[in-house]
């Protein structure tokens, strides 16, 4: 049976089982999407997206419809997730720093790639590059509103991401490279 | 434009391929989530023991007792006082009598349970069945305590805006009457995503006290209550003693030696102490508080055993003075100086009740009257040479004189100011009055005391 989103909400804010089912079914595997980036592996990430669920259904009463409630969930999703690494993010390890980064080959890797395997890239990021990456580079939050979160000065948050995309041209480099003797071996 | 718009072409591309990536969870993960709703339905929220609280008292009455014994030196003084402290808001609206519940940062798991007992609250309450149509804010009782994520929940641009909005027009408002439940949630005064979620969700409502789970209207009364429900007080005090002689004159009392540790320490002397004390609020502005003080009154006398024959200050030979602080052995040795030192030591329980009249926000006239029960419980004199020849002996009277519990009256009138949520600083001048006489044997002259003092108190809003 379909429900407009506004019935699943309503059906939520009243604790209705049905609704909520609905609403799982209708989100989890986007949201299953997002708690891949953060998590390093897809139990850990199946971990992060009941937890989720679980505060979306208890906050859902809070939704004030100022935006999409897809952006909502979404939020409410991160931050579940960041709570869980937050513990983690305090013992920051500088990872080498790589200072090559050629965007031509990146660009070109990138376009080969799966969303599947760039996630699987992103997962192999150390959990402070990769929770900030993720908030800056593809939730799109400022670095002012991260280290705010996060409780961390906005140059660390900065200096996070650049590391991070140093990372993961190290990470495309190494992917290209084999991709390259995957084709030669092919052809 | 946010920062990551400007970012490198080969991110972008990255953010647009994974952005809206999705994968298929595992069958099982409903059930799983399915099972965690049904226990937070089946679970109520256990009352625990106060375990913190209890540590925190714990260790404040045994911190106040060790700074009584060891911080008070020589020089004497008393220590109590006894206040209460608060805030939440004072209202003559019919929620007034509803149970607040108090803000604390809730897990989530706790929000269905506290919004239970609210409603339950409004719908036992008698005016909220006659009169429903008061409730208009009902549903917006109904609504959670959010945790910080939540608060997080919407658009940062509503946020700024409503932030910008507030932090000029409103900024006193802001500062003084969230600062207490701001801090409860851990954040910093000012926050702007509270203060945020507060206007949009309760647009009607003021931004207001400690109890936002029932937000409550503001009443034409401007006050708040000054004093939480519990509250820790640490109290210095000095006073002055003046001694009433009940029987016989004040020259017989000085010749008698139960007269002269008597009035040492009540008479024409100031002597600070040390005190502790809980607060418990009666009603908005009434607290009952019940501590203990420790006074230490201290007095030295010196003088040269060459220039005198006999004790000049007190008129007796000091090789006599002497006699019952020194051994067997012990002797006078001439040419020294000498100093002789008595020591008392009082415990008092006061019991006051104290009345906050709110002249602004942050000050409040406070008005104290009760009564403290008082003992000298020890005393040691010490025959100190100062030479470090001679002897030092320390002595117990505190059964010579035959000490015995005074029973004082206590009034004060001053002045509290609230420092922040949790803490308020009192200054309160007081009179304290002997309803009988601390001397136990009636042959010896009875004396009661009276002491004018001055009262510096911290006081810790628990909760």
């Amino acid at each position: 049976m379909k429900y407009t989103e506004e019935e699943i909400i309503g059906g939520c804010i009243r604790k209705e089982r049905v609704y909520q089912k609905a609403l799982y079914d209708k989100y989890a595997s986007k949201m299953l999407g997002v708690c891949m980036r953060y998590a390093e592996s897809r139990e850990e990430a199946e971990d992060m997206l009941q937890e989720g669920f679980i505060r979306v259904f208890q906050s859902i009463v809070t939704y004030q419809k100022l935006g999409s409630f897809e952006g909502w969930m979404r939020r409410v999703i991160v931050f579940t997730a960041i709570n869980i690494y937050k513990s983690r993010l305090r013992k920051y390890k500088d990872e080498p720093m790589y200072e090559h980064y050629d965007d031509a080959v990146n660009e070109e890797v990138i376009d080969n790639m799966s969303a599947k395997e760039i996630v699987g890239l992103i997962q192999l990021l150390p959990d402070g590059y990769r929770i900030i990456f993720n908030l800056f580079a593809i939730e799109g939050y400022s670095h002012k509103e991260i280290a705010e979160h996060l409780g961390i000065a906005v140059g660390t948050s900065k200096s996070q991401v650049a590391r991070a995309r140093m990372y993961i041209q190290q990470l495309l480099l190494k992917h290209n490279k084999s991709l390259y003797e995957r084709l030669a071996k092919s052809g | 434009m946010n920062d990551w718009q400007n970012q490198d072409k080969v991110t972008n591309n990255l953010r647009d391929k994974v952005y809206n990536h999705s994968e298929i969870p595992s069958l099982a993960l409903w059930s799983k989530v399915e099972a965690r709703l049904d226990g937070l339905a089946g679970t109520k929220q256990k009352k625990r023991f106060p375990w913190y609280w209890m540590a925190v008292i714990t260790v404040g009455v045994i911190a106040g007792l060790w700074a009584a014994i060891n911080f008070v030196d020589g020089t004497a003084g008393v220590s109590y006082k006894f206040e209460i402290t608060t805030a939440s808001p004072k209202t003559e609206s019919p929620i007034t009598k509803l149970t607040p519940v108090p803000l604390q940062k809730l897990p989530a798991k706790a929000n269905e349970q506290i919004l239970d007992r609210a409603l339950k609250n409004i719908k036992n309450d008698r005016r909220v069945k006659n009169k429903n149509s008061t409730f208009s804010a009902a549903e917006k009782i109904n609504t959670p305590v959010p945790d910080r994520e939540d608060l997080m929940i919407g658009s940062m641009e509503e946020i700024e805006k409503a932030v910008t909005k507030l932090a000029t027009t409103e900024k006193e408002r802001i500062t003084t009457e969230l600062s207490e439940s701001i801090s409860t949630y851990g954040l910093p005064i000012g926050e702007p995503i509270l203060i945020n979620f507060h206007k949009v969700k309760f647009p009607d409502l003021p931004l207001y006290g400690n109890t936002k789970l029932i937000p409550l209207p503001v009443e034409k009364d401007r006050w708040v209550t000054p004093v939480s429900v519990f509250s820790i007080a640490i109290a210095n005090n000095i006073s002055y003693g003046i001694t009433r002689y009940t029987t016989g004159t004040k020259a017989n009392a000085a010749r008698l030696d139960n007269a002269k540790l008597t009035n040492e320490i009540s008479n024409g002397r100031a002597a600070p102490s040390f005190g502790i004390s809980g607060g418990l609020r009666i009603t908005n502005r009434l607290m009952l508080s019940l501590g203990f003080r420790r006074t230490i009154y201290s007095d030295k006398y010196t003088y040269d055993i060459k220039k005198a024959a006999f004790d000049p200050y007190r008129g007796a030979d000091p090789t006599l003075l002497a006699f019952n602080y020194k051994h067997g052995g012990d002797s006078i040795i001439p040419g020294s100086t000498y100093s002789f030192v008595n020591k008392f030591y009082s415990s008092e329980v006061p019991v006051i009740f104290s009345y906050y009249v709110p002249m602004s926000k942050r000050w409040n006239v406070v008005l104290d009257a009760g009564f403290s029960f008082m003992r000298v419980n020890y005393a040691s004199a010490a025959y100190l040479d100062i030479d470090r020849v001679g002897f030092v002996v320390v002595q117990s009277l505190s059964e010579y004189p035959g000490f015995k519990m005074v029973t004082n009256l206590n009034i004060g009138m001053g002045l509290s100011y609230r420092l922040n949520g949790k803490f308020s600083a009192e200054a309160t001048p007081y009179f304290r009055y002997g309803l009988n006489s601390m001397i136990k044997d009636k042959s010896f002259t009875q004396q009661s005391p009276a002491f004018f003092g001055l009262n510096f108190t911290l006081r810790y809003h628990a909760f």
